[in-house]
């Protein structure tokens, strides 16, 4: 004879069983989802995609970065056969470029125009007399900046659509450097060819600028963090974004840089004075596309503090972080992205 | 439905504990014991398509772990140690992945772009997926 209690007692221990049961399943399955990924080093940097594993995804990641690497050589000025060679060498001639790269152009005087000239891919002349991209860099002497500035203007690259012909003027003793842009654009076309083979949930990742679509598993977004400038080898614990879709990118002064009797050259220079800019030591840009983030870190970069909040305020489905070496502002919209709130 | 009960004997009833009682020891042990394994991590080192995983428990030593890895340009020297991990030599000109430092969180990576290496720490309750940088 069994007492009621003792039911009790039977019914709870098979609920509690399957509470837990049920919970480590969910666990489980939430943990079972491998994820691919590859990462290859070009663009002097390392290029990396991660993706949920299936059969098929590997010839589909290959793909992508066999269009990320084309993209990037065609960007590349200190390539023979890249378009942008081809224009910095064509001797103020009006030549025939392919539209994708037209209408790259034609964001670019976009961007430009909208900075306020905080960002110009005219900027090469300059890049050149500090060294950037060389085996040697040196601080330029103030006359020799002087005489570079007229050089960096836009608004001289001339853009014409005539018929089915694009084509580009840029004065001879102009030349493009589409360093700050080519990073978000390759990102861009890697995104387009995973989608185009039939993916929905990745995260590309080029030389810290991200871009992630969809979840990286199903109800849980990608976490992707900020580096603290001051530590390089350590991120910014309390603000991690939480994203589904769109991109980060991050322009500092500790990328790419060179010293001089004790002070620090950044790379990232602003294209009105020719000189560094001081105020911040990195800026962070959520934006819905690579390309818009990578223009706009380095624009709002070159701002700083003060222009650099004003301008991201300015702009829509934009948001941003800046820090200088004591104080960190974050936009409106950049604190819903985190996970901590 | 629990009419059965009543025909089952004192012993019936001993191995329907036990049988319970293993089941939920079983499910619950990996929570205790195997996560925390887990949680230690691994150090991992990517080099020229050689990948070197160190778990994070074996570089609690009294002597640091050395491993030299192999690049287009020459031998990089990585030292483990205490829980974390960096690159202490490389022949690359620029010398970035030198002074990027320890690194002892999942997130963070240090990367050497001339000899192609990549280290980083992967953990089990890691929430981050990547740093903008």
């Amino acid at each position: 004879m069994v007492f009621p209690g003792k039911k009790k007692i039977y019914i709870f221990f098979f609920v509690f069983l399957l509470i837990i049961a049920g919970f480590y399943f969910f666990r489980r399955a939430e943990q079972e989802i491998n994820l691919y990924s590859q990462a290859e080093f070009f663009m002097d940097t390392v290029v990396s995609i991660k993706i949920g594993e299936d059969p098929a995804v590997e010839k589909a990641v290959n793909k992508a970065f066999e269009v990320m690497k084309k993209e990037a050589i065609r960007l590349n000025r200190y390539k023979e056969d890249s378009v942008i060679y081809k224009i910095n060498y064509s001797d103020g001639k009006t030549i025939n470029i392919e539209r994708d790269i037209f209408l790259l152009l034609k964001k670019a005087k976009k961007y430009q125009e909208l900075s306020g000239g905080a960002f110009d891919i005219s900027i090469a002349p300059l890049v050149d007399l500090w060294g950037f991209g060389k085996e040697k860099q040196r601080v330029p002497e103030d006359y020799e900046i002087k005489e570079i500035l007229p050089l960096i203007d836009s608004n001289k690259l001339l853009l014409q659509k005539e018929y089915e012909q694009y084509r580009v003027y840029l004065p001879s003793e102009m030349s493009l450097d589409l360093g700050a842009i080519a990073k978000g654009y390759i990102i861009d076309k890697g995104v387009e060819s995973l989608i185009k083979s039939g993916y929905d949930s990745f995260y590309i990742n080029a030389g810290g600028n991200i871009r992630v679509n969809g979840e990286k598993s199903p109800g849980r977004s990608w976490h992707i963090g900020i580096r603290d400038p001051a530590t390089p080898a350590s991120i910014l614990t309390e603000y991690i974004t939480a994203l589904k879709k769109g991109s980060l990118a991050t322009s500092g002064d500790y990328e790419r840089f060179f010293e001089s009797e004790g002070k620090r050259y950044s790379h990232l220079l602003n294209p009105r004075t020719g000189y560094q800019e001081r105020s911040l030591r990195s800026a962070t840009i959520y934006a819905p596309t690579a390309l818009q983030a990578d223009i706009l870190s380095t624009a709002v970069f070159i701002k700083g503090w003060e222009e650099g909040k004003i301008f991201i305020n300015s702009l829509e489905n934009v948001e941003g972080v800046l820090i200088t070496d004591d104080e960190i502002w974050l936009s409106e919209g950049f604190k819903k992205l985190l996970i901590l709130q | 439905m629990f009419k059965f009960f009543e025909y089952l004997t004192v012993y019936d009833k001993i191995l329907i504990g036990i049988i319970i009682l293993v089941s939920i020891i079983s499910i619950v042990f990996p929570f205790f014991f195997l996560d925390k394994d887990s949680k230690e991590g691994v150090i991992i080192i990517k080099s020229s398509n050689k990948l070197k995983k160190i778990p994070l428990i074996e570089t609690y030593r009294d002597e640091a772990i050395i491993y030299k890895a192999r690049g287009p340009i020459g031998l990089s020297v990585i030292e483990a140690f205490q829980g974390k991990v960096r690159m202490k030599s490389s022949p690359c000109p620029d010398q970035i992945c030198v002074h990027t430092g320890w690194i002892e969180k999942a997130g963070p990576k240090i990367i050497c772009v001339p000899n192609k290496i990549i280290i980083w720490i992967e953990k089990e309750e890691n929430d981050i997926d990547g740093v903008s940088w």
